[in-house]
């Protein structure tokens, strides 16, 4: 990468990777919501038997289970965090767009409509489909 | 650190605020002289369609009208306060519906001391859906404009009943109907009948009736066409069975009418343990439609008019309330509240979604009834822990299930006989188990079981 490419305002190599770079870790982090979301539910079943951890879970729940704004708030945290990275004003719309795009379409996916979220009918749907169950559908 | 210190002690003052506000409303008891008014006013049909039959089948529409739905009230007045029951004809009615109905009657409620509403539905199998289950698949089977006018309808029969109270006093009573222990030979076994074993239901049809200390009308006691009957039973109202299409009451309207064309009189109708499937036997040989619901109608008021006296029941009246979350399993249940047709709240916790709900106990004197919000398994009531059995340790010793009153949160079935398809669970039913399919989930027994058992703690505090 020569600073002859960055300085041309082009959207070579340089950019491109600190483009990938907030998507992967904006995917990531998806990821490890769900996959830690499921986990929790699973703790949760174990621990109902006790009122004080029920009743503690209680509390927290409202406040934790806001997947669309915590997506939000972490692409806005990744948007400020690689701004920097951009040199140049292309990478910049780029990575904004990027990171737009992304809010969106994660807040789209776990968007809740009339109190269900969608990722909760999709991983139902998903299990119908593990039970064999696409064939009767 | 201080920080964490701080966000632990918020957590604890909201873990006790959440404690505190655990869904409960305090022990309203009324008292003084009685006085009763009974209301009752049709539900408009809409011109414009679609008018899905509730019940049965998928997006099936009626064809005519044999009788039009209704919604029955009751007025009892304790001194200057009161309490209003409302009977709907349909298969059932949300809490999101009942709080539609509430909001509505507010300015009733303010200007005559009403102090609780309750609505329940007579489950009503040729009825227009209410609940939006039997529009096509994934398709809102209400229609918006019958909706509103089942709402309108709550509110005259309410003025109607206020309007007509006048002073009496209640009694109790209780008809047997099964075989053997009835009045009527020539109906040859039980009225009722069980589609899934065990064979267990509550062969009892329980009446509360209002006698007017000065009958306005010529009669005397309970046979009195100034009477009103509140009318408990259980039994599916599917005396027409799944091939009708045509709008009706069925047998609660049948036996209401048929009440009032021998003697008078008005009747408010109530379904009681209905799960599993309690419903009315077919009477009429070769099956004849019509003729089914003539002779159910026929005999409940055989029924209903066979008893003339009952225990006297005190001007006092006991009410408490219990808010409760149902697990809900049923996924079916979850796509449709997606897709907005289902209105029933449901809150999200870590363990998956709640649908919340309530029940209510009332205990006038000697009899108390237990308000249920949806179609309760009999097992539950009548079997080892069951309803009755929890009421007796409180003390209460005559217990009376109104079922799908305040809400319709589908079938409560017992836990240990819970079976859902191995591949299609709640899409499709195991054999010999379709209830499953209409059903919250399989932790629907505990938490109605415990809620019970808080509200009575209340009541008898």
């Amino acid at each position: 990468m020569s600073k002859n490419d960055e300085s041309s305002g082009g959207t070579g190599r340089q950019s491109g990777k600190w483009l990938l770079r907030p998507l992967a870790v904006f995917l990531l982090l998806a990821f490890f919501w769900a996959a830690a979301d499921l986990s929790v539910r699973n703790l949760w079943r174990a621990l109902t038997f006790s009122p004080m951890f029920a009743l503690i879970f209680r509390a927290l729940e409202d406040a934790l289970i806001l997947p669309p704004f915590l997506i939000i708030g972490a692409s806005a945290i990744l948007i400020v965090f690689f701004w920097g990275k951009m040199k140049t004003r292309r990478a910049k719309v780029l990575l904004a767009l990027l990171g737009g795009i992304g809010t969106l379409l994660l807040s789209v996916l776990f968007a809740h409509v009339n109190g269900v979220f969608f990722i909760d009918v999709l991983f139902s749907l998903i299990d119908y489909v593990k039970a064999g169950g696409l064939a009767g559908l | 650190m201080r920080k964490t210190a701080f966000l632990l002690m918020l957590l604890t003052i909201f873990s006790l605020l959440l404690s505190c506000a655990s869904g409960e409303t305090g022990k309203r008891t009324m008292a003084g002289s009685l006085s009763a008014g009974f209301g009752s006013a049709e539900i408009a049909l809409p011109e414009d369609g679609p008018l899905y039959i509730a019940g049965y089948h998928n997006g099936r529409e009626i064809t005519g009208v044999r009788d039009l739905q209704r919604v029955s009230a009751v007025w009892l007045g304790y001194g200057e306060h009161g309490v209003l029951l409302l009977s709907v004809d349909c298969v059932g009615l949300s809490s999101a519906t009942v709080e539609d109905i509430r909001e509505r009657l507010a300015d009733f409620v303010r200007s005559t001391g009403c102090e609780a509403v309750h609505v329940a539905s007579t489950h009503d199998h040729a009825g227009l859906d209410t609940l939006g289950l039997w529009g096509p698949i994934a398709v809102d089977g209400k229609n918006p404009e019958f909706m509103n006018d089942l709402i309108e309808a709550c509110a005259e029969a309410a003025e109607a009943a206020y309007n007509d109270r006048q002073p009496g006093s209640l009694s109790f009573l209780v008809t047997p109907t099964g075989e053997g222990q009835n009045v009527l030979p020539e109906l040859r076994g039980d009225l009722q009948r069980d589609s899934r074993d065990p064979q267990i239901y509550d062969t009892n049809l329980y009446q509360i009736v209002f006698t007017p200390d000065e009958p306005r009308m010529k009669g005397s006691g309970t046979s009195t066409p100034d009477a009103i009957r509140i009318v408990i039973y259980a039994a599916h109202a599917e005396s027409l069975r799944g091939a009708n299409t045509l709008l009706s009451r069925d047998y609660p309207g049948a036996m209401a009418d048929e009440i009032a064309a021998r003697q008078g009189g008005r009747t408010i109708f109530f379904q009681s343990a209905i799960g599993g499937l309690i419903m009315t036997r077919e009477l009429a040989e070769p099956f004849d439609a019509e003729q089914n619901l003539l002779l159910t109608g026929n005999y409940m008021a055989d029924f209903v008019l066979s008893e003339r006296s009952g225990l006297p029941l005190e001007n006092k009246v006991e009410l408490v309330t219990e808010r409760f979350s149902v697990p809900l399993d049923n996924s079916i249940f979850l796509y449709y509240k997606f897709l907005g047709i289902l209105k029933n709240p449901m809150r999200r916790t870590f363990s998956g979604y709640e649908m919340e709900t309530g029940l209510s106990i009332m205990r006038m004197g000697g009899v108390t009834l237990a308000l249920l919000p949806g179609e309760v398994f009999p097992e539950l009531v009548e079997g080892e822990g069951g309803l009755r059995e929890i009421a007796a340790s409180h003390g209460v010793e005559t217990l009376v299930v109104v079922g799908l009153c305040d809400d319709e949160i589908g079938y409560i079935l017992p836990e240990d006989d819970f079976v859902l398809h191995e591949t299609l669970p709640y899409l499709e039913g195991a054999k010999g188990h379709y209830e499953e399919t209409n059903s919250v989930g399989p932790g629907a027994e505990k938490a109605l079981k415990e809620a019970f058992e808080r509200a009575l703690e209340r009541l008898v505090r």
